[in-house]
């Protein structure tokens, strides 16, 4: 003990608190900007660090380590505010936004703010009380289990659909098979790469989350022309109130960030999985289930303690194993390298110091960006009293340069318009969205964990392991118990949603259910067979398109000469042709009920006078990417930001500059700190260079 | 009247844009954007002493650089210029992280000081920032590629790839991998000439069927007859390597730093016999006490083991963790003046203190132990390879899936 009191040392060094802030700071800054990574950031830091602070590794490791280990709670403020979700805020997104469209953002964060500490705090006691138990545990998990899990989790969100389990796990399953576009892990074979370098690696995933999540969500805000939010309901007074409502759940946040320690600590996981898993784990957990997925602030509670408790466990096998837990942890692990430590068990003996600073940066800094948000949420959530076209017009171009930044290619700009056209046809037309995303998230750690088990254990060495046989026994029952349970969800979430919308509450769901799991036998059949009437519209056409997907996939994967690089696409693609044949049959000669889906509907509803305001919107950004391959994408996105503002602003007066302030936030991004700090290269001027024949 | 009005609110839109455009062009770097382009001068000439093509170890000692020519002003070619260190990876990489560094130093000894950044253009196992290079870089002593062994490779083996390494130089090589194949002390083999012939069956842990890795292991398998079963997925890296024996997912891996690293962070394997050295496949000079053990006088190295027609092409093979594993390229479009400049500066790099320590910390050996290679070596190996780019090219088609 007196060994860890003597390494806290480091608190009374003035250096100490200058790297914490500041990285506190910086991530508050990151955090509120859409498409600024953490992760990008520490490892152009780390030279800086190593030259600068270079004989007091603990000052350099700390910022890193806060970089990387405190990012997880003030992301939440542009799911929550701005509809706009990260790679680990969908959750957040999903049910925070509905609460801060009824004017509730402000304590939703607050909210937010306090589970985020409990977790922080949890995960920080857990690096440190767990590194000498963990081995035992985490060496069992090896590629069986990490592929059970994974399928659990797609599993589980699918199911999480409410009434439209069949369209969740439609939505699932191509959400894997989206993730084997690209070169497979085992065989490394190309798979409907089309030939282009580009797709070698897949689609990337920034791109395409954002795409498929927040384009459609930019789009649907902007169309409504109002802010999110109304007058009167944005206080730090609020803020507190929610924070109360957080510390109240304390024994809710302790139980889901164990939950997220533990998800952490097994490497290959993966972050953006551990809010759903969190999310289910705690639904299952909870006794009314009606309100999941509608907004729900528990259900962002639940993911969002373990959102900050898994970087503890994360912390685990990074420091006491040398295997990054995660990316931002994989650039802690290059910096204690730099800095000549090695990580593993002998951390505790060799580098005590570097440890408990580590520890108790992870607490108090969850404590200190807690305190920040509670400070300046009631100013910050004002955004939301903004009209939506005002933001967008700045968001927009953040979208696209964000999405730009993954592989600095226009191949980003062309995956971002295309999960963007298919997540607003999904949200258009009711088919459930996170269990895609999902699919897509977990496909590669599913395919590659899976064969690698076959190859290492044989093909039913998943079924000789204790670890492997309980995951699926459990996996199994969570579906049929879940399934059960939000089935009953679905009747009273009817009553609930009908309630809620003449309340004067935008209606945020909608599409068609499964109908026969709800409808009786006698009923069913008398519908199918007396009343067959197909319906040629939009909702029932999409299947189509689906299926011809599918189909594209099973042609160009059937070409493959082995095994390896084919089976997931082929096996899925043979899964998923009678699911959609069955929902098109469905949807075209049975009329099935409209229910609730796991997802955020139109909030301008899906008629022709929005189908023009989608329209207008496309020009516009058609306008800003085309402009970007004349003139260049830095300047575009500026010009668009500025042109957008003034020409969707109906404020008067001097009140019309406010429409400058998007162009001024978009170009200090882009040539403040994209340019002139990280360098970033822009694309081409294709059509300009096509033009002067270059 | 209502029109007119958003009219002229759109013009008033454009003009503001126009201006602030105008404003932010005059102040924003763009990292494309390069200074005159140097006319094309004649490649320099390979040393004429470069050691033997590809069938020889290709390690030796860092040469003198050229003296650049009196007349040449190089503080006033550098000064106030960029240098852009071009990384075909993601930040935090290990490249990335080598390219940060001298992006730190070179610039200090270069006349003129010129500013450095990276730039990180990462895809498809290097090509994307390859390609990118190809169409971007210039001779103007302002472009760097810092290099790594899958880069020439990718060459002759990946479709897509529109750069060649013959159109470039070097500055110098940084290091050669400490590549080492190791097993676990629970395998039926300790060493691999004990291996070879055998019946009992063992395991090694690979990325995919498609990688160099894999068609270098399963080469040295058919060469020595080894009872290697290769298990594909377990994947790349010393993290994979710790996990590998955590778990016990394999008998063996080959890993490019685990020989250095792995006493620091599993104190005892090494010692205690939990894993055990097979074979050393990297450079024989960049090999000696891990910190634990000795390299044990028993242990070969893979070259003492084959054939000489095996032996050459192995170290065809095996260059991208060799001569080109990392390093610094130019286009052979510089002035010699300026390239003899610029490998001066990469020499005196070498004895910054400050470089030194973040050197060993990279690479987990001083830099006169790391196998740094000098540029007329590397470039001696690079017409090699070029010239029998075919016959390597075959030699992988046997091994990697069509």
């Amino acid at each position: 003990m007196a060994e860890y009191i003597a390494a806290l040392g480091f608190l009374g060094d003035p250096l100490y608190w200058t790297m914490l802030i500041l990285a506190v700071v910086l991530l508050g800054t990151i955090g509120l900007i859409p498409g600024l990574g953490s992760t990008t950031i520490a490892a152009i830091a780390i030279p800086f660090l190593l030259f600068n602070f270079g004989d007091n590794p603990t000052a350099g490791i700390i910022f890193l380590a806060a970089l990387g280990g405190l990012n997880n709670t003030l992301d939440s403020v542009p799911a929550v505010l701005l509809g706009y979700p990260g790679a680990a805020t969908q959750v957040t997104f999903l049910e925070g936004h509905q609460l801060a469209m009824r004017g509730r953002a402000a304590h939703t964060l607050g909210a937010v703010y306090a589970v985020s500490a409990i977790g922080g705090v949890v995960g920080a006691v857990a690096l440190l009380a767990m590194i000498p138990f963990m081995r035992p545990i985490l060496v069992r998990f090896s590629f069986p289990e990490i592929a059970a899990m994974a399928m659990f989790g797609v599993l589980m969100v699918s199911v999480l659909s409410r009434g439209a389990m069949i369209k969740g796990v439609i939505s699932g399953l191509l959400g894997v098979l989206a993730s084997t576009i690209g070169t497979d892990g085992i065989q490394g074979l190309p798979r409907l790469t089309f030939e282009q370098i580009y797709l070698l690696d897949g689609l990337p995933l920034i791109p395409t989350l954002i795409g498929f999540f927040a384009l459609p969500e930019l789009i649907d805000l902007t169309m409504t022309g109002r802010p999110v939010s109304q007058p009167g309901t944005v206080s730090t007074r609020e803020v507190m109130s929610g924070v109360r409502y957080g510390a109240g759940k304390w024994r809710v946040a302790i139980r889901q960030s164990m939950f997220g320690v533990f998800m952490g600590a097994i490497p290959g996981i993966g972050s953006a999985v551990i809010d759903w898993l969190s999310y289910a784990f705690g639904i299952a957990l909870s006794k009314d289930k009606t309100e999941f997925g509608r907004g729900s602030l528990d259900g962002v509670l639940f993911a969002e303690s373990a959102q900050n408790s898994k970087e503890g466990g994360q912390a685990i096998p990074t420091l006491a194993f040398g295997i990054p837990g995660g990316s931002s942890w994989a650039i802690v692990l290059v910096g204690l390298l730099f800095y000549g430590i090695a990580p593993g068990l002998g951390m505790l003996d060799q580098h005590l110091d570097v440890m408990v600073a580590i520890v108790v940066t992870l607490a108090l800094g969850n404590l200190l960006i807690t305190m920040l948000g509670m400070v300046a949420t009631g100013q910050i959530a004002k955004v939301t009293l903004v009209p939506y076209p005002l933001l967008a017009a700045a968001l927009f171009p953040l979208v696209f340069i964000a999405a730009f930044q993954s592989t600095t290619a226009w191949g980003d700009i062309l995956v971002l318009i295309g999960a963007g056209m298919l997540g607003l046809a999904m949200k258009w037309l009711g088919w459930p969205r996170p269990p895609f995303i999902l699919g897509f998230i977990l496909g590669p750690i599913i395919e590659k964990n899976l064969w690698t088990a076959v190859g290492v254990f044989g093909p039913l060495g998943m079924l000789t392991r204790p670890i492997s046989i309980i995951l699926l026994i459990f996996a199994i029952l969570s579906v049929i118990y879940l399934t059960k349970a939000m089935a009953r969800g679905t009747a009273v979430g009817q009553i609930a949603s009908a309630a809620a919308q003449q309340g004067g509450v935008p209606p945020v769901q909608g599409g068609s259910g499964d109908g026969p799991a709800a409808a009786t036998a006698s009923g069913w059949g008398r519908r199918l067979l007396g009343r067959p009437r197909p319906r040629w519209t939009w909702d029932s056409l999409f299947p189509f398109a689906m299926l011809a997907v599918v189909i594209a996939f099973l042609v160009d994967v059937s070409g493959l000469n082995t095994g390896a690089a084919k089976f997931l696409p082929l096996y899925l693609s043979a899964a998923l042709i009678p699911l959609i044949l069955y929902e098109t049959f469905r949807m075209n000669v049975y009329r099935p009920e409209q229910v609730d889906i796991m997802d955020l509907g139109m909030r301008t509803g899906t008629d022709r006078v929005a189908f023009r305001a989608f329209l207008g919107i496309s020009a516009w950004l058609a306008a800003m990417v085309i402009g970007g391959a004349i003139v260049g994408l830095q300047y575009a996105t500026v010009a668009f930001a500025v042109l957008f503002g003034f020409a969707t602003l109906q404020w008067r007066g001097r009140k019309r500059l406010w429409a400058l302030v998007p162009g001024v936030l978009v170009a200090a991004v882009v040539f403040g700190v994209l340019d002139a700090i990280m360098h970033v290269i822009w694309p081409d001027r294709v059509i300009l260079d096509w033009l002067l024949g270059r | 009247m209502r029109n007119r009005n958003r009219m002229w609110q759109l013009l008033l839109g454009f003009a503001l844009t126009a201006g602030l455009l105008t404003a932010l062009a005059g102040c924003g770097s763009d990292p494309t954007a390069t200074p005159t382009p140097v006319p094309p001068t004649p490649t320099p000439t390979t040393a004429p002493d470069a050691p033997a093509p590809a069938t020889a170890e290709p390690s030796a000692p860092a040469t003198p650089t050229p003296v650049p020519a009196p007349s040449f002003d190089a503080e006033a070619h550098f000064s106030g210029k960029t240098l852009r260190i071009v990384v075909a990876w993601d930040p935090g990489n290990s490249i990335d992280a080598h390219a940060r560094a001298v992006s730190r130093v070179l610039p200090r000894y270069i006349p003129g000081n010129p500013k450095s950044i990276v730039v990180n253009k990462d895809g498809a196992t290097g090509t994307v920032g390859g390609n990118w290079w190809h169409e971007n870089a210039q001779g103007d002593g302002l472009w760097l590629f810092a290099n790594t062994g899958a880069n020439p490779i990718s060459q002759i083996l990946r479709p897509g790839v529109r750069y060649d390494f013959r159109d470039y130089t070097s500055v110098g090589g940084i290091m050669q991998r400490t590549t080492m194949w190791i097993v676990s002390g629970d395998a039926p083999y300790s060493r691999i000439q004990e291996a070879s012939g055998g019946t009992e069956e063992f395991t090694v842990g690979l990325n995919t069927e498609s990688e160099t890795g894999t068609a270098k292991a399963l080469a040295l398998a058919q060469w020595l007859d080894l009872p290697m079963r290769p298990l594909y997925g377990i994947g790349s890296g010393f993290a994979t390597f710790l996990t590998t024996f955590d778990r016990g997912d394999a008998d063996s891996y080959i890993s490019g730093s685990a020989w250095y690293r792995t006493p620091g962070s599993r104190p005892g394997w090494f010692a205690d016999g939990v894993v055990e050295p097979f074979a050393m496949l990297g450079s024989k000079d960049v090999f000696a006490n891990n910190g634990e053990i000795d390299v044990p006088d028993d242990l070969p190295h893979i070259s003492e083991l084959l054939t000489d027609e095996q032996i050459g092409i192995w170290a065809g093979m095996n260059l991208e963790d060799t001569a080109f594993y990392r390093g610094l390229f130019t286009p052979k479009t510089i002035e010699p003046e300026v390239l003899a400049v610029l490998r001066k500066a990469f020499d005196d790099m070498f004895n910054d203190p400050e470089y030194q320590e973040i050197y060993e910390s990279l690479v987990g050996l001083p830099v006169d132990q790391g196998g740094r290679l000098a540029p007329e070596v590397v470039d001696a190996e690079l017409e090699n390879w070029a010239a029998n780019a075919d016959e390597i090219k075959a030699v992988y088609a046997q091994f990697l899936p069509q």
